[in-house]
């Protein structure tokens, strides 16, 4: 079998993450910040653990400006809904749905459509900023055809108008260099279990400053119990309910391995292995591949199509017969692929850091006889 | 050794400031707040020696962990000094 959905999610996991989620399923499965006996008090600790080494990676000041959640659609959903009410949002057409949707739940926002590479204009984006633009949300890397945003020059514009920018790490986060303070990000939504390489349920919110953002989901937070308001101070205003540990803590065995691999070789390798299978497929004459042939540009993520055959029927052939797994369709991403040319859909492979040369070979050579029939 | 408690809120925050206090090479403990000095909530207070209060204060503020009192703890009752 060979795995090639890590856009979707990190199937291996360095043992560690395994070894974490055993071990603290096993021993330290006590309700964090729900009690003062030393099982909840640990649990707690470990929580707070993997906060520090998130904050050390995305070089967050302070770790208790970082709440965990299950995925990062759970955390968009609260950054958005939170600090999006009543004002106008810039967002773009490379946006997953996972934005868009609670954006147009909200109703009073302008889609910047990007090249048919995937690249976002930053002076587009300034020019759809107005008086009441309140917020700008965009994905660091399409998980569609990977390409990578210029964050830099994107927050550059934000911050001449003083609005706040949250971005959308789920496909960059331990991959590419996410710095907030360089990057000038005031939210930044990320999942736990594609490049963190945590285990499946988890994800968080990094917010700069507390004071910008509304509760969306209220409950018990293990504190202020007397209080019928939800408490505002981070982490807490997004905590509410039992926290998984046993997950967060081996979510935090992975953000080390990123740290020991370092994201930049891992994104490395990952290029690495794209760069030989679109230059294959760029060599069939009735393959597409969508998005850009700079490599330096995106990252792992491939998507392509093969003339006059629906995508979903060569992803099938693929798991079928050969055992290679990927995705077909719109990948909860339809505008993205409106932008990019692929209307009806395309099939995406996504490398990870634990597939190789042979698994790209194999791969070109079933989309070889595939395309042949 | 004479202990000084912070009032911090919930026990994540507080487990947070400890393992703060921590990497800056002290010792400190999570502890319920005392109901005399918060009546009927779920509250968690961060103890450690009094000669260490100026840095817990200075680490706090770094890390946006807000401070809700600071009192002397004289052998689990909270005196306030703040």
């Amino acid at each position: 079998m060979i795995y090639l959905d890590n856009a979707a999610t990190c199937r291996e996991k360095p043992i560690s993450v395994y070894r974490d989620m055993a071990f603290y399923t096993a021993f330290l499965s006590a309700n964090a910040g729900r009690g003062g006996h030393y099982l909840s008090i640990k649990a707690a600790e470990k929580i707070s653990d993997t906060a520090i080494e998130l904050a050390e990676l995305f070089n967050i000041p302070s770790p208790a400006s970082i709440a965990f959640t299950q995925n990062a659609t759970l955390a968009l959903n609260m950054a958005i809904l939170g600090c999006g009410r009543g004002k106008h949002i810039v967002t773009t057409s490379m946006e997953h749905n996972s934005v868009l949707r609670p954006v147009n739940s909200l109703g009073h926002y302008t889609v910047v459509k990007a090249d048919r590479e995937g690249f976002v204009n930053p002076l587009k984006i300034k020019s759809a900023i107005r008086h009441d633009t309140g917020l700008i949300v965009i994905s660091h890397i399409s998980n569609v055809c990977g390409s990578i945003q210029d964050i830099y020059a994107i927050s550059a514009v934000a911050a001449e108008f003083g609005i706040p920018v949250l971005l959308d790490a789920a496909q960059s986060a331990g991959i590419a260099d996410i710095d907030v303070e360089k990057m000038n990000i005031s939210m930044l939504a990320f999942s736990g279990h594609k490049g963190l390489m945590g285990p499946l349920g988890t994800g968080g919110l990094y917010v700069r400053d507390e004071k910008m953002l509304e509760p969306v989901i209220t409950g018990g937070t293990g504190s202020s119990s007397e209080n019928l308001e939800q408490p505002l101070n981070m982490p807490d205003i997004l905590h509410s309910g039992t926290m998984n540990t046993p997950a967060i803590a081996a979510l935090g065995a992975g953000v080390r391995f990123i740290k020991k691999h370092t994201p930049a070789a891992i994104l490395a390798h990952e290029r690495e292995l794209a760069g030989k299978f679109i230059s294959e497929l760029n060599n069939m004459d009735n393959v597409i591949v969508y998005g850009s042939n700079d490599i330096s540009r995106r990252n792992g993520t491939v998507s392509f199509n093969i003339y006059n055959t629906d995508s979903n029927r060569v992803s099938d052939i693929l798991n079928d017969k050969y055992r290679i797994l990927v995705r077909s369709g719109w990948h909860c991403a339809y505008t993205a692929h409106r932008t990019i040319g692929s209307e009806n859909g395309a099939v995406r492979a996504s490398f990870g850091f634990f597939n190789t040369v042979r698994d790209v070979k194999r791969a070109v050579d079933a989309i070889n006889d595939i395309r042949k029939r | 050794m004479e202990y000084i408690a912070v009032k911090i809120g919930s026990v994540n925050s507080a487990a947070m400031l400890k393992k703060l206090i921590k990497r800056h090479g002290f010792d400190s403990y999570v502890v319920h707040t005392p109901a005399h000095i918060n009546k009927g909530g779920c509250s968690y207070s961060v103890k450690f020696d009094k000669n260490i209060l100026d840095t817990v204060k200075r680490i706090s503020l770094e890390n946006n962990i807000r401070i809700k009192g600071i009192y002397a703890d004289k052998g689990g009752e909270y005196y306030d000094l703040s």
